[in-house]
């Protein structure tokens, strides 16, 4: 209710602030990123979770996953230089990035529900480099924990992303690096493979960025747009054992949780400044495990071997978000180039939080018929009295 | 129920804002890279390296219209209170700006130069002035039809 309250407030601020004298001066915007600010909702539908201990089938009960997301993330610096035959436009961005997810694996058998917190703040750096080339580094130690238990359950992880993405041309670009991950129920150095074919501004694009999502995004206007994917999703979270579900003396265990979400998002755009999202689907291939480290030490197991694993049936998923950015930027319009650094700022997920803000940044291509929508307020600077001749 | 409520109100209050918002300067950028591109017939190639250049500069001219509003400002709000010496400063300051708009004109032209043909170079200066009078053609019309004008 607070966040709410003080939403409110800055968004109200801002909307004062844009009807002040237009003859003032303003300070020319230092970035090309704007900062945004994200939030969304996921839930599951409840089922059965089938695990391979009886026992502990009927002490977890019925399985759904509920999961909320808060992220922002700010420009702290900005350089921008022309190559030295002036011809190509070099930048480089560095953000700070927050995230805090909280994701609640919720068991019908359990009195009370876990809520498993990850909250990190991390450095982001891209460079776009010449005509073609884009670099993408990004690292975010998060700490987890299950709010239950915080005392015992608090642990330091890191995530991380090394990317170059190459645009062949517009409509074309291709993308490779390697990310420290969560996304399997495990920690892992992943290898990321994607590709991207059509403009991100255009009518439709195909976007396929392994081994995170495939989506097609079809963009009718401005303002309404709707995408097709296939996403995983997943984590690795510590897990307070109050409710001994381990049968040993620990008191955190660990939950991983994995599946594929297959949906259709819709994307409203008002205006320059927020976007809302709205999806659902069917959430497939769902794993859960449970592991406890203490035991598969003392048994020379590997440490993430679980003791419990369950495969909840297929289900139906709801996925909401909105997206508010703020400020001004630099122009980009029509730099591709700067179009695949939004597009991997607004889709890179450290940590794998479910992250998903859109590229609400990047405005659809006009047409020369849309001319007729202008007025005359947005053109008053442009006009000089000889036009009028 | 009551927090969904509050929710769907938020957003509907959100979106109205946003739809009331000046999406002026952002939507002309968009209008003016479709013009120009279809009348210099930009290929994606040349496309890639115009847009950059051309924005950069975009950019300069913006930050020199918006020292010369400040100008008229300064002007329009202590007209009676500014001495002689501040209206020479001011005047001056007009034409140190202006010379700096035709400054930033060279250089991108230099810089264009060295990724489109001459033949383009010299049409671009024709596409902008197409397209501002291809607005305030459109501004007339609507305004004659009762269907533009301000808001």
């Amino acid at each position: 209710m607070r966040l709410l309250l003080l939403i409110l407030m800055l968004l109200g601020s801002q909307v004062l602030s844009a009807s002040k004298d237009s003859t003032k001066v303003d300070k020319m915007p230092k970035h090309f990123i704007r900062p945004a600010f994200s939030w969304s909702l996921y839930a599951t539908g409840e089922r059965a979770a089938i695990g391979n201990r009886p026992v502990l089938n009927n002490r977890l009960g019925d399985y759904r996953y509920l999961q909320s997301v808060w992220s922002f993330y700010t420009p702290l610096y900005t350089k921008a230089t022309f190559s030295a035959d002036s011809t190509s436009l070099n930048t480089f961005h560095l953000l700070a990035t927050f995230n805090s997810v909280i994701d609640r694996p919720e068991f019908s058998g359990l009195s009370e529900q876990h809520r498993l917190y990850k909250t990190g703040v991390g450095l982001r750096a891209i460079a776009g480099l010449g005509k073609n080339l884009v670099l993408f580094a990004d690292a975010t130690p998060m700490i987890f924990g299950d709010a239950t238990d915080r005392a015992n359950t608090r642990v330091l992880r890191w995530g991380a992303t090394l990317a170059a993405n190459f645009l062949v041309n517009p409509g074309l670009s291709f993308r490779f690096g390697v990310t420290r991950s969560f996304l399997f129920g495990n920690k892992n150095f992943l290898p990321m493979i994607g590709m991207r074919i059509g403009k991100l501004d255009g009518l439709v694009y195909l976007n396929i960025q392994l081994p995170r999502t495939v989506s097609l995004h079809i963009q009718p206007t401005e303002k309404f747009a709707f995408s097709i994917y296939s996403r995983t999703q997943g984590g690795l979270y510590n897990f307070s054992n109050k409710d001994s579900i381990y049968l040993g003396n620990d008191d955190v265990i660990q939950f991983g949780q994995t599946g594929i979400a297959n949906g259709i998002r819709f994307d409203f755009r008002p205006g320059p400044n927020f976007n809302f999202f709205a999806s659902g689907g069917f959430a497939v291939r769902n794993r859960i495990w449970f592991y406890s480290y203490t035991y598969n030490r003392a048994n020379d197991l590997r440490p993430l071997a679980p003791f419990y694993e369950a495969k909840p049936q297929g289900t139906i998923f709801v996925h909401i978000g909105l997206t508010w950015r703020f400020g001004k930027s630099k122009n980009a319009q029509g730099n591709y180039l700067m179009y695949e650094i939004y597009d991997m700022n607004n889709s890179s997920d450290p940590g794998d939080n479910n992250t998903m803000p859109g590229n609400g940044d990047i405005r659809r291509a006009a047409k020369a018929k849309e001319m007729h929508k202008v007025k005359l307020e947005d053109v008053g600077d442009l006009i000089k009295e000889a036009d009028l001749y | 129920m009551k927090k969904i409520l509050l929710l769907i109100l938020f957003l509907a209050g959100i979106a109205a804002v946003e739809l009331s918002a000046q999406v002026g300067p952002e939507r002309v950028q968009a209008l003016r890279v479709a013009f120009i591109t279809k009348s210099l017939e930009l290929t994606p190639e040349e496309a890639q390296v115009f847009w950059p250049i051309y924005n950069n500069y975009q950019d300069k001219r913006d930050s020199c219209r918006k020292a010369l509003n400040e100008n008229k400002r300064v002007l329009k709000e202590h007209k009676e209170s500014l001495s002689d010496a501040d209206y020479l400063r001011i005047a001056n300051e007009e034409i140190k700006i202006r010379q700096r708009e035709v400054q930033i004109a060279q250089e991108q032209q230099t810089a264009l130069l060295k990724v489109l043909s001459p033949k383009k170079v010299a049409l671009l200066y024709v596409a902008e002035e197409e397209f501002k009078k291809e607005l305030i053609r459109i501004l007339t019309e609507d305004n004659n039809t009762g269907k533009g004008g301000k808001k």
